[in-house]
């Protein structure tokens, strides 16, 4: 009995680990939330590929986080959704109707907060495709642009750092953990918001693009 | 014993084996990982069976070896119990499909698993039976019911309709067992007595032995 009784306690502290370590100390219980820990833990440098799209000949990622010293608001996107796209479309409009009113009140430079949409599918979303969809949306082109990888092996490279994973709907369509992915004036990510958390999500981009000198 | 009955009997072991490459094939691996509902409902069962046919090749000796650090089943029960919790993470099933590691452990567990059901099931008798079911059954019910009203995606690589459907099945599996179970406890209980009792030639001579002595079972 006494055996039993060890062998049951030492079965018992091995779930123990292997548990803890599954849910990062019982604070996670699916892959999503391991994935948004993690990066607000320790942020994860945009790979260096190149993005194009309307208005913009081919620019290296990192290149254009860093431009103008602005912290990016990102999203991940295809035209031809029905479903999450259009919630994340109006997510988006919403911020930057924000950025808008914010832009006014200052008077004194605009906020050093842009979106960027990039689209998962650029077999189908040429620049000239997500222009058109950039005009359905009513975006302004100061505040919120599109792009998408030169190529779908840049576009693996992508999805891969970012632990974005697309998966077929059943529908002709994808299915992928859409989110607001917050990356700062390094072109780091560093934090990731459910695409419904527009609030939470602009007042940090906010607080990180006011924290000291922009560059 | 002859050669003829030891095939026999590692016959189901050699069943198991075959299963578990079967299973391990990229091309039904792959299959069954791709939804959430088979890889769950159809390869977590299918690798845990094979690990119970393998265990039918465990020798008297070992078995009786293992048997002193498995009173009553309860080590091996622990065990499944345990693994079922951790199965339940949502976490496990993505992870199972692009870390290596979480992969190889996921099936090593599971092939324990149903070794270990295989060796303490009987062993367990009824109140660690009972035990055990009342603990797994009702988190497994209630895994299902989060992952049916769960208003997201818990998995990454799944579909929500197939993950709402899977917690359905889930509860409804955990019910299933339950009454089973309890249909089968019940009807060994009501047989239970009639067995015992001493057979008629046996009960005319304690009669005329000691005529008051007959003990009432009731």
């Amino acid at each position: 009995m006494w055996r039993t009784a060890c062998l049951s306690l030492l079965v018992a502290l091995l779930a123990y680990a292997a548990g803890s370590w599954l849910t990062l100390d019982f604070q996670v219980w699916t892959a999503e939330g391991a994935r948004r820990l993690a990066v607000a833990r320790s942020p994860v440098p945009a790979p260096d590929i190149a993005l194009h799209g309307p208005g913009m000949s081919a620019t290296a990622l990192p290149a254009m986080l860093a431009a103008d010293g602005a912290v990016t608001i990102a999203d991940f996107v295809y035209t031809r959704c029905q479903t999450v796209c259009l919630t994340l479309g109006s997510s988006f409009q919403q911020m930057q109707s924000a950025l808008d009113r914010e832009a006014r009140k200052a008077a004194v430079g605009a906020p050093r907060v842009r979106l960027l949409s990039i689209s998962l599918d650029p077999a189908h979303d040429s620049p000239a495709i997500l222009s058109a969809y950039a005009a359905r949306l009513q975006a302004d082109p100061r505040r919120w642009r599109f792009a998408t990888p030169a190529s779908a092996e840049t576009l693996h490279t992508l999805l891969e750092r970012f632990e974005v994973v697309v998966i077929d709907d059943g529908m002709g369509g994808y299915e992928h953990n859409a989110a607001l992915l917050v990356l700062d004036r390094r072109g780091r990510l560093v934090r990731i918001f459910d695409y419904g958390e527009t609030d939470a999500a602009l007042a940090f981009a906010r607080h990180l693009a006011a924290q000291g000198a922009p560059g | 014993m002859n050669a003829a009955s030891r095939w026999l009997t590692r016959q189901p072991a050699t069943l198991g084996l075959a299963l578990l490459a079967t299973l391990m094939a990229p091309p039904l691996r792959h299959a069954l990982e791709a939804r959430m509902s088979m890889h769950m409902l159809l390869q977590f069962p299918a690798i845990a069976l094979a690990g119970g046919l393998i265990a039918g090749a465990v020798s008297p000796a070992w078995r009786a070896r293992l048997q002193a650090c498995n009173a009553h089943g309860i080590a091996g029960l622990a065990l499944v119990a345990l693994v079922l919790a951790l199965a339940m993470v949502p976490r496990l099933l993505d992870l199972a499909l692009v870390d290596l590691r979480v992969g190889t452990i996921k099936w090593v567990a599971l092939l324990l698993c149903g070794a270990a059901l295989r060796l303490s099931w009987k062993a367990a008798g009824m109140v660690v039976q009972g035990f055990f079911l009342g603990n797994t059954l009702p988190m497994m019910a209630i895994a299902g019911w989060l992952y049916e009203t769960a208003p997201v995606r818990l998995c990454n690589a799944y579909r929500l309709d197939e993950q709402q459907w899977l917690g359905q099945f889930l509860s409804w599996a955990a019910a299933c067992i339950a009454a089973i179970w309890l249909a089968n406890a019940g009807w060994r209980m009501t047989r239970m007595p009639v067995d015992d009792l001493p057979s008629p030639v046996l009960l005319q001579e304690a009669d005329t032995a000691a005529p008051l002595s007959r003990p009432s079972r009731l």
